[in-house]
């Protein structure tokens, strides 16, 4: 390893590093400068709308979000986001297991029935037919039945995570008398921790950001998330960026935090998903 | 694969003997159920009745009454929409696919080839900053960029007049001329992560022995770009080139939460969502139409699906041709 970097040269090296760091300067700066305008105060943004903030004003926080009325939006984006990522992921993983185990019949056209879903188009159109025809529109049931959903990635990645999982333990617990739905969720799941975490973070936060789908079908308030709360907010307050940015923050918060812990994760179900999708 | 790890012990007589001894087939087919019946309903059927949707005028408004209605959204959306109308909405699509396929997966792929090499500290951080925004979402995402192109107090407005010294920038998202470029730009900046990623998971295939021996036998970087790693990730090339195309020609979340269709940024996808479902954007030129017109928006999204299917295939056929010559 070391004697490879000797081979390369310098002047590609340094190359590099510029490179990455103009990147990372371009990736930051819009982050750091969102955040700096957070904590200042009006005043202090007008006339120092460049420089880093002298009024330390974190009370923007507060500010933010009664005026968007996150409070109130909060709990439904949690409802949301733990109800349809639970549900995604537990429906997801009945389908994968037979299928990896091929305990089903005709389980390899079942396999690429779920896959087509990777290529076909949205058809978001009927979807809201359906939901309008059913009287869930502009419910909270309705909003979660489409955000939940057995997605194709994930059942792909499962599939292939379970097939490496023995198969003698499937026996055992059979003859020691265990049932099947015992057995996935004391067993498999846990065993296949790596990747519930992996597709469990993914499908959290498409939940979290989803926008399209609150724009269509909440027109409610008491039923709004808070990232359509944040969306609605930088259209009402569009001169208050450093409000804008506080709940910016506000929303990105759990995101980052969960970025933050579940890094290596995430990326590993994104590449699971792209190589092979 | 699957012949492979399925292969238990013994021949097949003892595999379907063991399927019985297992769990009962009652039980599993019951708990895929749910699954398979949510699939069809809410994914599969909309996808494919899409299509005969966009033959009647069927409207998002509770209680409106439907007909059939022929090829007439069709003919409405090719002949009797004003040319130059949709003359820009196709062209802006297309031009929109193009610059952010191209731009995003050749900053995708320089930047993977660099993160790749040994010799580089804190890779593992550079990756993660990069896909940071493909975490933040659209919203998120969308709110800093209107926070960067604010006029007169935003990072790009500064700069263009204090640095670069034009004297009245323009309001960048609200320019007819400078709006478009800059959702290009946040898109980019968005989903270049995303490309980054899967890049880098192609060329973690490819084996250190061979850059070794290339090294040893004095390839220059240049040369080993062109001689081994660009033939070796061609198939992620391939398909980082058809997530893009495919994500681009539908993609108008950001066009949405940024411009909201308006100041010449509409797009096909824009216009059946704005068409469909309320909102500007459902016309060329940033005007919206009232009575949630989804019949003719069905229409819209089936030209949308065969452009996809169409430039689909055309890149598949340019990528597999160019690999061949190499």
């Amino acid at each position: 390893m070391k004697k490879k970097g000797s081979l390369t040269n310098i002047p590609f090296q340094v190359f590099s590093y510029i490179l990455v760091l103009i990147f990372l300067l371009i990736y930051l700066f819009p982050l750091f400068f969102s955040f700096n305008t957070s904590i200042k105060t009006a005043q202090d943004y007008v006339t120092n709308p460049a420089g880093l903030t002298r009024s330390w004003a974190f009370s923007n926080y507060i500010v933010a979000w009664q005026r968007a009325s996150f409070d109130k939006y909060i709990l439904n984006s949690v409802l949301y986001t733990v109800v349809c990522t639970v549900a995604s992921l537990v429906l997801s993983m009945f389908i994968a297991f037979p299928i990896a185990r091929k305990y089903v019949p005709f389980s390899n056209f079942w396999y690429y029935l779920f896959l087509c879903g990777l290529f076909l188009p949205s058809g978001a159109i009927p979807l809201f037919q359906i939901i309008l025809n059913i009287g869930l529109y502009n419910t909270k049931i309705g909003y979660m039945l489409i955000m939940t959903g057995v997605n194709a990635t994930s059942v792909f990645f499962f599939t292939g995570y379970l097939r490496s999982l023995p198969r003698d333990l499937d026996e055992a617990a059979s003859i020691d008398g265990c049932g099947y739905m015992r057995y996935m969720f004391t067993c498999v799941m846990p065993l296949a921790k790596p990747a519930v975490v992996s597709m469990g973070l993914l499908t959290m936060i498409g939940i979290w950001n989803d926008i399209v789908s609150s724009t269509i079908y909440l027109t409610s308030e008491s039923n709004y998330t808070i990232t359509r709360g944040l969306f609605v907010f930088t259209g009402q307050y569009q001169n208050d960026w450093t409000l804008m940015a506080a709940a910016l923050f506000i929303v990105a918060a759990p995101l980052i935090i969960a970025y933050l812990f579940g890094q290596r994760y995430i990326v590993d179900g994104i590449m699971a998903g792209g190589v092979k999708g | 694969m699957q012949a492979g790890s399925a292969g238990a012990k013994g021949g097949k007589m003892f595999r379907s003997r063991a399927r019985i001894r297992t769990f009962s087939l009652w039980a599993v087919v019951l708990c895929m159920l749910p699954g398979i019946l949510h699939y069809l309903i809410f994914r599969l059927v909309p996808s494919i009745t899409n299509a005969v949707l966009s033959f009647t005028d069927i409207s998002g408004i509770p209680g409106t009454s439907w007909k059939w209605i022929g090829w007439a959204n069709y003919k409405e959306f090719f002949v009797l929409q004003n040319v130059r109308d949709l003359k820009n909405v196709l062209g802006r699509t297309a031009i929109y696919a193009v610059t952010v396929t191209l731009i995003q997966n050749g900053i995708a792929l320089l930047m993977a080839v660099i993160l790749n090499r040994k010799f580089l500290r804190g890779r593992n951080l550079y990756r993660a900053v990069y896909f940071m925004p493909e975490i933040l979402g659209v919203t998120v995402v969308a709110t800093v960029w209107k926070l960067m192109f604010s006029t007169p107090t935003g990072p790009v407005f500064l700069l263009m007049k204090d640095v670069m010294g034009i004297e009245n920038p323009p309001a960048v998202l609200s320019s007819f001329d400078y709006a478009f470029p800059a959702v290009i730009a946040s898109q980019i900046w968005m989903h270049m992560g995303y490309s980054l990623v899967i890049f880098l998971a192609g060329l973690q295939n490819i084996s250190n022995d061979i850059y070794e021996a290339a090294y040893i036998d004095g390839a220059g970087e240049w040369q080993v770009f062109w001689r081994i790693t660009l033939p070796m990730i061609w198939s992620t090339a391939t398909v980082n080139t058809l997530l893009a195309i495919i994500g681009s020609l539908q993609s108008f979340e950001l066009i949405m939460t940024i411009t909201g269709g308006q100041f010449n940024t509409s797009t096909l996808g824009m216009m059946v969502f704005a068409t469909a479902f309320g909102g500007r954007g459902a016309t060329a030129s940033g005007g919206s139409v009232s009575g949630l017109r989804q019949g003719y928006a069905a229409a819209q999204s089936m030209v949308l699906f065969v452009a996809v299917f169409i430039v689909t295939v055309i890149s598949q056929v340019l990528m597999a041709r160019l690999e061949s010559e190499q």
